[in-house]
């Protein structure tokens, strides 16, 4: 190297540090909102209809609205963009009257907006994964899954583009299908009865023939050929046989295939949001969700997001909605160590936590701190047990391991009080909430669990296998299992062992059926007893405990067909009657939402579902900024 | 020097393939995928979004297809961060990252080298046996029990400085103390090291016998020393702050790389996941080779082409 470069470098080097130091300072700086929250992991997405989680719903419940929405406190179903609505006598029919809304750039959001919207969301291309909370929809399913059959309606939609609208699903092709099938190499066809999409291998590839012409995918050798046409997909005809339909333009008219008396429900949850189609057209997906192409309808609208950060929200003057809304700035944050959530919140830096770690938890709740907000949630927490191994596919069994746990003593060691234990799959909570009473189990009886146990021919726990429990990586978790452990090993004699695995391991081996017993928790997505009840058909997704049982099919399937009231009740009684006693799952404990809220918060709406819609917030922004300036939560130091 | 390059350059390419292929079927081996939950949606809709996503083919098929994908720049899109690209994914957290390791480092190669310089003037002094302490001390203690401890006092006992967050200076200087300090122990421990032994150098003695004072023997000759290791040691701790700091971004809730880079493990996001473990195979294989031709210009004994 010469020298006069070699000289240089130490310059070369302190330059650059300079400029990197400089760079540094350069920060993303924003003034403070008016409420700030921490919301728990990052949202996978602001797409309503993409996701699933808590955290995800705060922020897409906040942005969109539905077009009926809960009471706060209640959960009622109350009008939004439906003022008003009728239900068929057959209870199949609902006719939503909506009111004149916007959208935030000022596009109506009308009657036609939600048909677009919701067919979007049934869109097996979408791929939305709480689509299904639609299918009770008619035709809803079969759209969804994409099953096109020869002789029915259907759409295809053609591969083409246009220039204005480049995300616009492409000029629709309506007919009778005349042909469905797959056309090997050598020319010869093969019909198959119903078919979804065009992928696959070229031999398998789907075509469909509508008015003698074959349509199929883009990439497939007889489109090159020009024998059949380009196409995207070959769906069920939406117009015809899916039951959304736009009556006008203020008018939107959903049928049912049976008597759904969740549905309208089902209507205010947040998936079900009608999303912006013509910005999706414009900017496709996901990058109409940036904050500079989005548009929303909710109370509020996306400012700002960082990620990993906080998504910034500010009021949505369009809103029919604004003036019912008392924070004009809201920041969520992006944060899921529920250590640094709680050392935000005592330094007052956050109006409201989400997540605390289970130690301050429990700190918080024996010293009865006002801060703690409880309230027992539609939620359960519960051990699958693997109903196809022995010997835990005996029923006996699963009875004895039920009544040998005294369920009280353990759920209070490991959450302290307040956390009731529960002796019903359906939470106690549904009662107060829909009348429907849960049914339970047998109670603690060691004795009895003991004669249960020698009836199925381990009396005294002799010859028992040795079974394990598993859950994944959680300090509570752990301490649950090891006492149940304990109470299993005293009071029947038998051997368990602990498995403690990482969460993406411990769901993969649940739905894969490795495991004995299995750690579990179900939230409520609606409220009604169908939420819970509906899990355990036979091979349902989340099942995952191998229990089948045609009567507990037979009992769930009537009820859907079955009017909401008593007699609708009675059914579910009996099927979870089944459940308690054929056991595939031990309740164990009534879930409590815990949210940490800051002593100048004057109004914050609490119920089971553990939703807190951000526009019913209100602060006291006095209070709120003297506790800022101090970095101090409880007002003068103790 | 151009040979040296290529050869690097070379050689940076094939780890680049392999650590592709390894990490891609390490992660698909791995139980679980990007869309386990503990919901899970009927086994059609679940159908739907592997097909959506790809994740249907062979593996032959999509390890292919990635590999295309990836030859033409493009790191796809994030599985789990739904609406952005792997590349936005990492230009939004790179920001956060770079700043806070940027003055993290300052930090460290200020009050480590003078430490250290300080240090080795009066080896067995009482400032040296405090400084080797500290340094001990320093590079054996993990870096989550220094930021409990800076949380515990600064935060919760003196409300000094906000407890985490990011955008305004305050909420950079307790992450950047803490993550700065390990790097400034291991610095004061090669800076005194390296000056200890060049005092023992022909040099340092002949610059003695023309009669120099011994502060500028310390800071004019025998600092020289301790320029090699200290910059071998910054090529890769430079790459690994840039990446990100897991912990401190963890406690801190700093939104940088180190943060994504142990979520996607964690939610099996596989194009995110792949994205980092690249990105941060090309900055230690960039950052070897900065560091040897620094060390090639600063000291003329290095030839590059042997």
């Amino acid at each position: 190297m010469p020298a006069r470069l070699r000289e240089l470098v130490p310059w070369l080097l302190a330059v650059a540090l300079l400029a990197a130091v400089g760079r540094a300072f350069w920060l993303p700086g924003e003034p403070p909102a008016d409420f700030t929250f921490i919301n728990g992991t990052e949202p996978k997405s602001l797409d309503p209809q993409l996701i699933t989680g808590q955290p995800e719903g705060r922020i897409a419940a906040a942005l969109f609205d539905r077009i009926v929405r809960w009471h706060p406190d209640t959960l009622e179903v109350m009008p939004a963009l439906a003022e008003r609505w009728e239900v068929s006598e057959d209870q199949k029919q609902y006719v939503f009257h909506l009111r004149d809304a916007v959208w935030s750039d000022g596009e109506p959001l009308d009657a036609p907006a939600i048909v677009a919207a919701w067919q979007r969301f049934l869109d097996p291309a979408t791929a939305a994964e709480y689509s299904y909370q639609l299918w009770p929809v008619r035709g809803a399913r079969a759209y969804g899954v994409g099953l096109v059959a020869a002789g029915e309606m259907i759409e295809v939609e053609l591969d083409e583009r246009d220039p204005q609208r480049p995300f616009a699903r492409g000029p629709l092709v309506r007919g009778q299908a005349s042909w469905v099938g797959s056309i090997a190499n050598d020319g010869s066809r093969q019909a198959s009865d119903a078919a979804a999409l065009f992928g696959g291998s070229d031999d398998e590839a789907v075509l469909v023939e509508v008015d003698g012409v074959l349509y199929a995918s883009p990439e497939h050798p007889l489109v090159a050929d020009g024998t059949a046409t380009a196409a995207r997909a070959a769906l069920p005809d939406f117009a015809t046989r899916v039951g959304i339909s736009a009556r006008d333009q203020r008018t939107l008219v959903v049928e049912l295939a049976e008597p759904t008396p969740y549905f309208l429900h089902v209507c205010g949850f947040y998936p079900l949001a009608p999303v912006p189609i013509h910005v999706i057209e414009k900017h496709g997906s996901p990058n109409w969700t940036k904050s500079e192409n989005i548009v929303c309808s909710g109370p509020y609208r996306l400012y700002s997001r960082r990620l990993r950060d906080r998504v910034r929200m500010v009021r949505n003057e369009t809103s029919y909605r604004a003036d019912e809304v008392s924070l004009e700035v809201v920041d969520a944050l992006a944060i899921d160590s529920g250590a640094t959530a709680l050392a935000m919140f005592e330094t007052a830096a956050v109006d409201w936590a989400t997540n605390l770690p289970p130690f301050a938890a429990k700190l918080f709740i024996e010293r009865d701190d006002p801060t703690l907000r409880l309230q027992s949630e539609l939620s359960i927490g519960f051990y699958r047990l693997n109903t196809t191994r022995p010997p835990l596919n005996d029923p006996r069994v699963r009875q004895a391991l039920s009544q040998a746990l005294d369920r009280s003593t353990i759920v209070k060691a490991v959450y302290g009080p307040g956390q009731p234990p529960s002796l019903s799959f359906v939470p106690e909570g549904m009662e107060t909430a829909t009348g429907y009473a849960p049914v339970q189990t047998a109670a603690e009886d060691a004795e009895e669990a003991r004669k249960l146990l020698a009836a199925a021919g381990y009396p005294g726990g002799e010859g028992f296998p040795k079974i394990t429990i598993t859950f994944n990586a959680d300090e509570g978790h752990q301490m649950m299992a090891e006492l149940i452990q304990a109470q299993w090993k005293s009071r029947l004699g038998i051997d368990v062992e602990l498995a403690s695995m990482e969460w993406g391991a411990f769901l993969d081996a649940q739905s894969r059926l490795d495991y004995w017993v299995a750690r579990a928790g179900w939230t409520a997505d609606y409220v009604d007893p169908n939420t819970f009840l509906d899990m355990f058909v036979t091979d349902g997704a989340n099942n995952q405990t191998g229990f089948s049982s045609p009567d507990y099919d037979r009992l769930i399937a009537e009820a859907s067909r079955t009017p909401a009231g008593d007699a609708r009740d009675a059914v579910f009684a009996e099927a979870e009657t089944i459940l308690m006693e054929e056991l595939p799952v031990l309740p164990l404990f009534m879930r409590v939402s815990k949210n940490l809220v800051a002593p100048w918060v004057t109004s914050f709406p609490e119920n089971s579902l553990d939703i807190h819609p951000i526009e019913a917030i209100q602060v006291d922004a006095q209070r709120q900024s003297e506790a800022r300036q101090a970095r101090r939560l409880r007002g003068a130091a103790p | 020097m151009i040979a040296f390059l290529v050869r690097r350059v070379t050689w940076l390419v094939a780890t680049l393939l392999v650590v592709y292929t390894v990490t891609f079927f390490l992660m698909r081996a791995v139980p679980g995928g990007p869309f386990s939950s503990e919901r899970q949606p009927p086994p059609e809709i679940r159908e739907a979004i592997a097909r959506r996503y790809k994740l249907d083919l062979p593996l032959s098929q999509q390890y292919v297809t990635e590999l295309t994908r990836l030859l033409r720049g493009d790191l796809g899109m994030s599985f789990r961060l739904a609406d952005y690209s792997v590349g936005e994914v990492i230009a939004e957290g790179w920001q956060a990252s770079a700043s806070l390791g940027t003055v993290a480092m300052v930090l460290a190669i200020l009050v480590g080298g003078a430490a250290g310089v300080v240090s080795a003037a009066r080896p067995g002094g009482l400032i040296d046996g405090a400084v080797r302490t500290f340094t001990m001390v320093g590079i054996s203690l993990p870096s989550f029990a220094l930021a409990g401890v800076a949380v515990l006092l600064v935060v919760y006992e003196w409300r000094l400085l906000p407890a985490a967050g990011w955008g305004t200076l305050p909420q950079l200087i307790l992450p950047a103390g803490c993550l700065g300090a390990v790097y400034a122990a291991e610095i004061a421990r090669l800076v005194r090291s390296g000056v200890v032994e060049a005092m023992q150098s022909d040099w340092v003695r002949t610059a003695r016998a023309k009669g120099a004072s011994h502060r500028r023997i310390v800071l004019h000759h025998a600092v020289r020393g301790a320029v090699g290791p200290v910059v071998s040691f910054l090529g890769p701790a430079i790459a690994g702050i840039l990446t990100g700091s897991v912990v401190v971004e963890k406690v801190f809730a700093i939104p940088g790389i180190g943060y994504h880079f142990i979520e996607a493990a964690t939610t099996r996001d596989y194009t995110l996941a792949m994205g980092l473990v690249l990105l941060y195979t090309l900055l230690l294989g960039v950052a070897g080779i900065l560091v040897d031709l620094v060390q090639a210009a600063l000291d003329p004994r290095i030839n590059l082409e042997k």
